[in-house]
């Protein structure tokens, strides 16, 4: 009993020893503190502050107007009233519309030709043609949301034109016209702006890659010094080296955490629809994993600079991997399985669910992904500080544990 | 000349000892490369899941179904009820869901006109919901067309003027520069070119400050005959090769096999990509002369070069970023990269175009100027901590 006692006296120890350790070191390194403060504070805010506004209104554009009838002034009046679009030219010809548009003076033109109002009177199908610039996908979809609501509205009201010359007016012509209706609601981000869309994952993935590119660093630092993460206490369980140092992380970054989704959120006025419990919730979760994640793959690092110059490139994919973009229904199964490798892939969905609905019950299955590669990393990250404290233990016979 | 070679031949040498460099580069490349041009598939995403939640259950609605999941986009996942659409909604699983009523078929026979709720998660702004929404709204409006063609057919009206009855207007809409609205030909062009840029920044530092770390310097500026300039000229020259060399290839790779919309010349292309390499390069000398540590001009090259993504424009346009972030961006080569790219691959005119965004890139070339006596005193002295 006694035995015992003392066992878990001395893993508690040694687990607070190295806690303190990793803490000291992490704090005594410029290189750690610049990427922890800088990535870690400057990066939300800055994130917040670029993508602040989010949305291009107004985009210039330029109009050809050949057929300059009624039909024609009022299709581009209303495109210039619709908040995604200015008219910011009305040019004499294509030639003219095209060099401006090459100068970037505007992102889009619409072409009215020289029938449109004839073709219109006669009661035949008229035609609008717009060139967007795919230099951005933002002012294509602005080009393609103002040319298609008009387009709605003008079809709507021509009809209705129509249908009254024919003899249906009121009710009769609206039922003829559109005989469903159907309301829409566009949700969580009706503005369809990309502030939401691009801040929520940015918040997870700098946690993620800050701790990854942090805590490598430092176990590079101490390689590099021909020391290893597990010198003092080779030989001896490896789950309170790996605790310990966690334990570190996990004080520093569930800081950072709650920094990076709740305060910097509020004060930019993102919204996030659930209690900080909630989140925090999320987080505890998260951080854990992002630890040994970091850890297990760590352990290749031998050189305190190698791992932003050979693996800064990952950032990017991971990035993609979190299907923010481009929907995880469409991924191929390979790179899925990919996906399946980081924590951020569930983080970023996660947070982004729990921001929108509010419910803690919606994000189970992400919580419940994170545990199993907590548990996951967790292991692997053991059983790699157990290889390196052998291999350290076989080039250097010499050194024995205190 | 000679002094030149030396340090050329110096530099191969270390690229032989230490992997880093052209894991750093070449296969950093690779892997990006590989990754980004197959991420996307075909370009545009195929069938994107979308909710019905069909209360009807008649012909008329099972028709509407079926005409949904056939677009290419869309793909028709049913619910029973609404609360079960809302969930998968937001947990993502569903970009968007429609709500066909109850008496759908028979009020449009009497049109009592039913209303269908349209409810779409736009929480992605260029796809995702946005195309799902298109795509509904597409089926609803052909769904209009297809009673109201009923409806005038039965009055004798004849085939084209149903035509212009139901669709008096029409939208042709022309894509510049990307005709498909290929997702891949967007992205990849400008992430690829950026992951290079990052790639140059890192390890172009790395060689400059390891010089510092390993204790080396003297030797290189031995080799020069002690002119910091000369060193790094000919230190530099291997990489410029090396980088230009990748990112042509990669261009190359693009616009040729991979069919990439490009509307100039493929070798204007080429010059922006030297001076793309040659800018970056000069970035890094610049920090490097200021931060003459390894391991600090390392962090800020990531720092400064992670950010260049978001200052280059090809996500959220310039225009519509605070003014201030607006000037932080030229602080960027991509950025004038992107320009270039802009005026010679989308519209194809040429050094007209271009010569201001290549003038901007060469203006880079003269940033190292301030710093290389700085660099030069660490070099010599070498009195910065090595760690």
């Amino acid at each position: 009993m006694e035995e015992k006692i003392s066992y878990i006296g001395g893993w508690i120890r040694d687990t607070f020893g190295i806690f303190m350790n990793e803490l000291r070191m992490v704090v005594h390194d410029n290189g750690v503190m610049l990427i922890f403060l800088f990535a870690g504070l400057v990066y939300p805010v800055l994130y917040n502050w670029i993508y602040g506004y989010g949305v291009v209104d107004e985009m210039p554009v330029a109009v050809v107007d050949n057929s300059q009838g009624s039909y024609s002034r009022r299709y581009i009046r209303e495109v210039d009233a619709t908040r995604e679009v200015a008219v910011a030219f009305d040019c004499v010809s294509m030639e003219e519309a095209r060099r401006l548009m090459e100068e970037q003076q505007v992102h889009g033109i619409i072409y009215i030709p020289a029938d449109f109002d004839t073709r219109l009177n006669r009661m035949e199908q008229a035609t609008v043609s717009t060139y967007a610039d795919m230099s951005t996908f933002l002012f294509y979809k602005n080009m393609t949301i103002a040319s298609n609501k008009v387009m709605l509205d003008e079809v709507h009201q021509i009809q209705t034109e129509r249908y009254a010359a024919a003899g249906y007016s009121g009710a009769d012509a609206e039922q003829l016209i559109q005989p469903v209706q159907y309301d829409e609601f566009l949700q969580y981000n009706p503005a369809i702006s990309f502030t939401m869309f691009f801040v929520y994952m940015a918040m997870m993935m700098i946690l993620q890659q800050v701790m990854f590119y942090g805590s490598s660093t430092l176990a590079g630092t101490i390689r590099e010094q021909g020391g290893s993460i597990t010198a003092g206490f080779t030989g001896h369980g490896m789950g309170r080296i790996v605790l310990g140092r966690g334990l570190a992380y996990f004080l520093i970054f569930v800081l950072l955490g709650v920094y990076g989704t709740l305060v910097v959120p509020t004060l930019f006025h993102l919204p996030v629809h659930c209690p900080w419990w909630e989140m925090l919730t999320l987080l505890l979760f998260y951080v854990a994993d992002i630890i040994f994640f970091s850890f297990t793959w760590s352990s290749a690092i031998t050189k305190r600079e190698t791992v932003l110059v050979l693996l800064l490139f990952v950032t990017p994919i991971a990035v993609f991997l979190t299907g923010f973009t481009w929907p995880e229904s469409s991924f191929s199964p390979i790179w899925k399985v990919l996906s399946y490798v980081f924590p951020s892939t569930f983080g970023c969905r996660a947070y982004m669910t729990l921001s929108m609905s509010g419910t803690i019950t919606s994000i189970a299955p992400e919580i419940r992904a994170l545990a199993v590669q907590t548990v996951v990393y967790f292991v692997l990250a053991c059983a790699a500080a157990r290889v390196e404290d052998i291999q350290k233990r076989r080039t250097a016979p010499g050194v024995v544990s205190e | 000349m000679k002094r030149i070679y030396n340090i050329v031949r110096r530099e191969l040498y270390l690229w032989s000892r230490r992997p880093i460099y052209l894991i750093g580069s070449v296969g950093v490349m690779l892997a990006s490369a590989l990754f980004f041009l197959t991420f996307f598939g075909k370009g545009m995403p195929e069938d994107i899941p979308i909710g019905v939640v069909d209360r009807d259950r008649s012909s008329t609605s099972r028709n509407f179904v079926r005409q949904l999941d056939a677009t290419q986009l869309g793909k028709v996942v049913l619910f029973d009820g609404i609360t079960e659409a809302r969930a998968q909604m937001e947990r993502g699983k569903i970009s968007a869901y429609v709500i066909v009523p109850e008496h759908f078929d028979e009020d449009i026979q009497a049109f009592r006109c039913p209303r269908m709720g349209v409810y779409v998660n736009t929480m992605n702004p260029v796809i995702g919901g946005a195309l799902a929404y298109k795509d509904i709204l597409t089926m609803v409006n052909l769904t209009n067309g297809a009673v109201q063609r009923q409806v005038l057919r039965a009055k004798g009206v004849s085939e084209g003027e149903i035509m212009a009855r139901i669709q008096p207007l029409v939208v042709d809409a022309h894509y510049i520069g990307n005709p498909g609205t290929s997702y891949t030909y967007y992205l990849c062009n400008m992430i690829l070119t950026g992951i290079l840029a990052m790639s140059i920044l890192l390890v172009v530092s790395y060689a400059l400050a390891s010089e510092l770390k390993f204790g080396t310097s003297r030797q290189l500026l031995a080799l020069s005959g002690f002119s910091v300039s000369l060193a790094v000229f000919a230190k530099l020259l291997p990489y410029t090769l090396l980088f230009t060399v990748l990112g042509t290839i990669l261009q190359l790779v693009m616009f040729g096999p991979l069919h990439f919309p490009l509307n100039g010349s493929v070798w204007s292309m080429v010059l922006a990509m030297l001076l793309l390499v040659t800018a970056c390069e000069a970035v890094s000398v610049f920090i490097v002369s200021m931060v003459p540590t390894l391991r600090l001009s390392v962090c800020i090259s990531a720092l400064y070069s992670v950010l260049g993504f978001s200052l280059a424009g090809f996500t959220l346009p310039i225009e519509s970023l605070p003014v201030a972030v607006r000037g932080m961006s030229w602080l960027y080569p991509l950025r004038f990269y992107y320009k270039f790219y802009v005026q010679e691959a989308i519209f194809g005119t040429g050094f007209a175009g271009w010569w201001t965004s290549a003038v901007a890139l060469m203006a880079f070339l003269l940033i190292p100027l301030v710093g290389l006596g700085r660099l030069k005193g660490a070099y010599v002295n070498q009195n910065y901590p090595r760690n």
